[in-house]
């Protein structure tokens, strides 16, 4: 059944799955949990495709999309219970840091109210600028702003003394 | 590639430096699943299709949010579980259902954003918390009662909130200093729950409190007999390792999870006759579900989702459950997903706005016309008689207003 449209949806969808699996997986932490978030955001992608294939930035467009999964996860209260218990499996050990300092660091973040985590993560981890980010979280740079503090703020509280554990300036 | 001048922002990169990296194993995007699935949503959205599919394996995932208080008597438990497979919900009496459905913006003494964490059977009490600008003062506390505040009080900790309020006016909730401690409110103060770390989920009518002892997520479920009461273990079965109580009724019948070690948790019941008991798993689409997340009791009534996980996706679906004949009834099409069930066996769920559902009516509750851009509604409480339900919209912004539903 595939016709124009979804020949250009096949195209730019395999053209920008390894950049969105790495957004997905800086936001939650987690390999699969990362899949499925990037599942879901080209499903909805698909969905609304034949509205938004002419636009001018589809990639951010579909950046946005994934964080707002990502939050709309969250606010569901999918996180609510099992909140800052590490995974079974263990977590790869990435670029020397140890697995533990990962694994704290991880259960930090994800104690930080959901949007705190997204400017976090999309600021110091994927390098956006304050723009950006304010763009895809649909508010001010004041606020991008704002919650970057409170963030910081925030999981440098619930890190406590073991920030002195973690490697890097603080 | 973006500079950050600053040094601070030189730090926070540092700080979250051990995150960075890409995920190490191979993709399991499906693109060929992604279309099909897309063509199928184009046809419904998930909140009508009763069914809501979501394509997230079990990591951090939750038992669902529990609280509030409830009216019930208890019922000894049939011996099997059973399951009605159609949506059918058998209410005795009329009305048939809510009408003239209004909504208000709760006070918040001049405070652009506020929440509403918890309400009272009556449809009368609630509480909530105020955001004042800046926050260099902490968030204070808030009691209405009869949609006025009768109080606002600041506790002193972190994150501090109340969870529900009986209709006396008690109130119990946790704020952290700097674990989780659980508090009770009542006559203008506030004053700790006896046995330290902890948290605490419902008060009824009666003044009786549950929630958990020990760290957050990982505690043990307890019961506090009053709020002056020292708290009392509830008993976990085998293999359980944590679990919390996160609701009781009048009768004393407390929902709650349990959680086996390694796992997520599930549905459990201590039950005011002194017998407890894991929640049967529903038949979903002929398939047992793989955990029920309960919601809310009331009246012998508990509402909550069944989690169906297949090797690579996790669909949920609606559930209410009768204690007293251990069975449970699929929730029709349009409910959205219950989050509180009067005693009248109404239930409030969250959809694209709250939903009361009747039988196999639901009565889609109006938004709150001054709200600009894309709002959800999480919906905290609703009365005895099914016409005042408390909630609060999240917008952009991170914009929230507590907002109070009146029904005739």
């Amino acid at each position: 059944m595939t016709n124009g449209s979804d020949a250009e949806y096949l195209a730019y969808v395999h053209g920008r799955t390894t950049g969105l699996r790495r957004t997905a997986y800086l936001l939650c932490g987690d390999e699969h949990h990362a899949d499925d978030l990037v599942q879901e955001t080209i499903t909805k992608l698909y969905v609304r495709w034949s509205r938004i294939s002419g636009v001018d930035n589809i990639d951010a467009y579909v950046h946005t999309m994934l964080v707002r999964i990502f939050l709309d996860e969250k606010r569901r209260g999918w996180w609510k219970v099992r909140l800052g218990v590490p995974p079974d499996r263990p977590a790869p050990a990435h670029h020397g840091h140890g697995v533990e300092e990962r694994a704290v660091l991880r259960a930090a973040l994800s104690q930080v109210p959901p949007r705190q985590q997204a400017v976090l993560v999309l600021r110091f981890l994927c390098d956006q600028s304050i723009a950006d980010v304010a763009r895809v979280l649909s508010c001010s740079e004041g606020t991008v702003k704002s919650q970057t503090a409170h963030g910081l703020t925030a999981l440098r509280r619930i890190l406590g003394d073991r920030i002195h554990s973690l490697g890097g300036t603080r | 590639m973006n500079q950050h001048p600053d040094s601070a922002d030189r730090d926070a990169v540092a700080l979250l430096s051990p995150l960075a990296g890409d995920p190490a194993g191979p993709s399991r995007i499906d693109v060929a699943g992604a279309m099909a699935e897309g063509r199928r949503r184009r046809r419904t959205r998930w909140w009508t299709s009763g069914m809501a599919v979501v394509a997230v394996t079990a990591t951090t995932a939750a038992g669902g949010t529990l609280a509030f208080s409830a009216l019930g008597r208890p019922t000894p438990p049939p011996p099997r579980p059973a399951v009605t497979p159609s949506p059918s919900i058998a209410v005795a009496a009329p009305p048939a259902g809510p009408k003239d459905c209004t909504v208000s913006r709760l006070p918040t003494a001049g405070i652009e954003k506020a929440l509403v964490t918890g309400g009272d059977a009556s449809g009368r009490w609630h509480v909530g918390r105020l955001y004042p600008p800046g926050g260099g003062q902490g968030r204070p506390l808030v009691v209405w009662r009869d949609g006025k505040i009768v109080s606002q009080i600041r506790v002193g900790g972190s994150d501090d909130s109340f969870v529900d309020i009986n209709s006396r006016g008690q109130a119990v909730g946790s704020g952290f200093d700097p674990e989780i401690r659980p508090y009770a409110y009542r006559d203008g103060k506030v004053k700790p729950l006896a046995g330290g770390e902890g948290a605490a989920s419902a008060i009824n009518d009666a003044g009786v409190v549950v929630g958990s002892l020990g760290p957050l997520y990982e505690g043990v479920p307890a019961r506090w007999a009053s709020v002056t009461a020292k708290p009392q273990r509830l008993p976990l079965p085998a293999g359980a390792e944590s679990g919390e109580a996160g609701d009781i009724d009048e009768a004393g019948n407390v929902l709650g999870t349990i959680t086996p070690k390694g796992k997520e948790g599930t549905g459990y019941l201590w039950l005011a006759d002194g017998t407890a008991r894991r929640m049967p798993l529903p038949e979903v689409d002929g398939r047992k579900a793989t955990m029920f997340w309960p919601a809310a009791i009331r009246d012998g009534w508990v509402v909550g989702r069944a989690v169906i996980d297949t090797a690579d996706t996790r669909s949920f679906a609606f559930f209410r459950y009768r204690i007293a004949s251990n069975t449970y009834e699929r929730l029709v099409s349009g409910a959205g997903m219950p989050a509180r069930v009067a005693a009248n066996g109404w239930v409030v769920g969250e959809a694209d706005r709250p939903v009361i559902t009747v039988g196999k009516r639901n009565t889609k509750l109006p938004a709150d016309p001054k709200l600009k851009g894309e709002q959800q509604y999480i919906v905290e409480s609703i009365s005895d008689d099914g016409l005042v339900v408390a909630g609060y919209s999240a917008g952009p912004n991170t914009e929230n207003h507590p907002l109070l539903w009146r029904c005739r």
